[in-house]
């Protein structure tokens, strides 16, 4: 047979992925991942990095109650089941007795509490109600802040229990709204595992060598603390229980690499990205044991 | 990285693309064999149902085809007016007779027409009045019923001709084909096999999983064109007003039940518009309403997440995936294997669909979102 048609065979579809995930991620460990808030805690237990939770607000009733003095002078809030990001608020400083957008707009009190009642009410959550969690404002790292647009880049880690097998690096662009979402056209960067350093990019389906909106050039760009970044995606299985996943990690410019989110369904996006199949890079065969 | 660890990926005999082609091919040649199946009648000949299509012949030699409802509790047939006059009956010098209908008697013109119902060739003495509003034009009395058996509770079984039932085309354009429920029922395991087909062999996905086949079963009662349409107009005005809902902050549960109130509010509508042609009588109860509101949220949300096209593209997916549904389920086939045989037949479309299920190769569609990456693969090889 042609070899030309052997580049298929490593890899992996949305079944086998499917299928790998049933069999190897416990439900435990996916409920578990699907609650931020008991993730942070988990992650916490475990001695990896996150950002920690600085007010948790379960009800409707306990809006009222939230000392607005007391939080931080930078926060983001998000639901504690959201899913792909959605539902988030940011306020990026004090202004007055108002908070600040990260665009330097106003954001007032009014839309901070109707937007928590949403978060509750379980408008971005697969649930009927939700819970809203508050963390410190995370400030990309100055090295990740250069190579995007707004927005905070952030680093996909494939494990295989405590072993990172394939990185990139999402960066938001102009199109992606600041998020880190390669759906939206944000730019997905393949990272060494060796070396922390930008190997290649894309945005879509299009190869790039710098930041379409910026110009700064990617390729043999260095992710900052990388060893750490490794470090703290290698504790994610450990923690979650999970032994296949996809970590979220960011670098913040003063607590270094922090986990966002642990993914107990990674996309396989990351292959077009890297260029690797994820059935090899996982190696199916020996990685897990079944 | 260890060396030992980056082991090599076992190699199947044949490459993965292959595979997925072959099965797609596979599919593709099924369901076109279904599709074009053998024309053949869904009981027997000389069967009817509450509803077929009958062959009307004028005076002048002028022919059409129309669906008829067969009431072997009327006497004498009925036809419409203004059909009539286009066939070419000359009504102001027809004899006048006395017809009693749950109308009360009435005096109307009756004229001699030559019928073809199922094989079955008849002169019939047809009396004429105004069926607007009614569900068909024409009306088959016992009269014309001679040799022939009626099916209660079923629908479409044969042509003119008698040789055939109506293929499935046919079926979906004529208006309001209202084909049994309790017939669709053994056809319910094929259309949601096709469902599994499309996500998990070629990787097509619908606004919502099974959806497809809940706007098919609506489109087998109201026939294509006003099935077609009432999506259409649903998912429109549903759209619109999704859009002033997303405004509000209203809880989802609140915004869903709203978003079903509009739709409904769009079927009765249509239907108090549509009564007077007597076409699209079934609209109203046929469509179903829930789904349709939660197709519209989805869509919404693949609007906002996704953009236009790709929310576009999902709509048309998915009212595609229903009328290609729709067509397999009215297939004379099908619709055979469903009346003769409805527990084997629901039986092996279930365990096909467990079969269908455990495929874990790549999809058809993932060859090409995944083509940049093979082709990488295949540099490094």
């Amino acid at each position: 047979m042609s070899p030309l048609l052997r580049g298929w065979d490593p890899i992996m579809g949305m079944n086998a992925r499917n299928k790998l995930i049933a069999e190897v991620n416990s439900k435990n460990a996916i409920r578990l991942v699907n609650n931020k808030y008991e993730t942070k805690q988990a992650l916490t237990d475990a001695g990896a990095p996150t950002s920690p939770t600085v007010r948790l607000v379960r009800t409707r009733r306990e809006i009222k109650d939230i000392d607005w003095a007391a939080m931080p002078d930078s926060w983001a809030m998000k639901p504690n089941q959201g899913l792909g990001g959605s539902g988030i608020m940011l306020a990026a400083g004090r202004q007055d007795s108002h908070w600040r957008k990260v665009s330097g707009k106003p954001l007032s009190q009014n839309d901070i509490t109707s937007h928590l009642a949403r978060i509750i009410d379980g408008d971005f959550s697969p649930r009927l109600t939700d819970w809203a969690l508050f963390e410190p404002l995370i400030h990309a790292h100055p090295a990740l802040a250069r190579m995007s647009f707004q927005g905070l880049p952030d680093i996909r880690v494939i494990c295989v229990g405590d072993e990172p097998r394939l990185a990139m690096l999402r960066l938001p662009t102009k199109h992606s709204g600041g998020r880190a979402n390669l759906h939206q056209r944000a730019i997905g960067a393949a990272v060494d595992l060796d070396t922390g350093r930008v190997t290649k990019a894309r945005v879509g389906t299009q190869p790039i060598e710098s930041h379409p909106d910026t110009g700064y050039p990617l390729i043999g760009a260095a992710v900052p603390h990388w060893t750490a970044v490794l470090d703290a995606a290698s504790r994610c299985a450990a923690a979650t229980g999970l032994r296949y996943l996809g970590a979220d990690i960011v670098v913040d410019r003063t607590r270094g690499p922090l986990i966002l989110e642990v993914n107990a369904r990674p996309g396989l996006q990351i292959q077009n990205i890297s260029g690797q199949g994820l059935i090899a890079s996982i190696a199916l065969d020996e990685g897990i044991s079944r | 990285m260890s060396e030992a660890q980056r082991v090599t990926v076992r190699r199947g005999r044949l490459p993965a693309v292959v595979k997925v082609v072959v099965i797609a091919v596979g599919a593709a040649v099924l369901s076109a064999g279904l599709l074009f199946s053998p024309a053949r009648n869904v009981i027997g000949p000389d069967i009817v149902g509450e509803q077929e299509i009958v062959r009307i012949i004028g005076p002048t030699g002028q022919t059409t085809e129309v669906k008829a409802i067969i009431d072997s509790g009327a006497a004498a047939s009925s036809m419409d007016t203004e059909l009539a006059r286009e066939l070419g009956f000359d009504l102001e010098n027809a004899p006048k007779v006395t017809v009693s209908s749950s109308l009360g008697k009435e005096r109307r013109p009756q004229v001699q027409a030559n019928l073809k119902l199922a094989g079955h060739d008849r002169v019939a003495k047809v009396n004429v009045n105004s069926r607007t509003g009614r569900d068909a034009l024409v009306l088959i009395g016992r009269a014309e019923l001679t040799d022939l058996q009626v099916r209660i509770g079923q629908q479409m079984l044969t042509t003119p001709d008698g040789k055939a039932s109506p293929n499935s085309i046919g079926v979906l354009l004529t208006p309001a084909p209202s084909i049994g429920v309790e017939s669709l029922l053994a056809l319910l395991p094929l259309a949601v096999l096709l469902m599994v087909v499309l996500r998990v062999w070629i990787g097509l996905n619908t606004l919502g999983t099974f959806s497809p086949v809940l706007l098919a079963l609506g489109y087998t009662q109201t026939g294509l064109a006003a099935g077609l349409a009432t999506t259409f107009v649903m998912i429109v005005i549903g759209f619109a007003a999704q859009a002033v809902l997303h405004r509000t902050h209203l809880p989802r549960v609140a915004r869903l039940a709203v978003l079903v109130g509009v739709v409904v509010l769009v079927l009765l509508a249509l239907r108090e518009m549509t009564a007077a042609n007597g076409v699209s009588v079934l609209v109203g109860s046929s469509l179903p309403v829930v789904v349709t509101a939660v197709i519209i949220e989805r869509l919404w949300e693949q609007w906002e997440a996704d953009g236009l096209k790709d929310a576009a593209g999902s709509a048309a997916l998915t009212i595609g995936a229903g009328i290609i549904s729709a067509l397999v389920m009215v297939t004379p086939m099908v619709r055979y294997l469903g009346e003769t045989v409805p527990l084997s037949f629901a039986a092996a479309c279930l365990i096909w669909s467990f079969v269908a299920g455990t495929y874990r190769g790549l999809r058809l569609t993932e060859l090409l979102r995944f083509s940049s990456a093979a082709r990488a693969q295949e540099a490094v090889r």
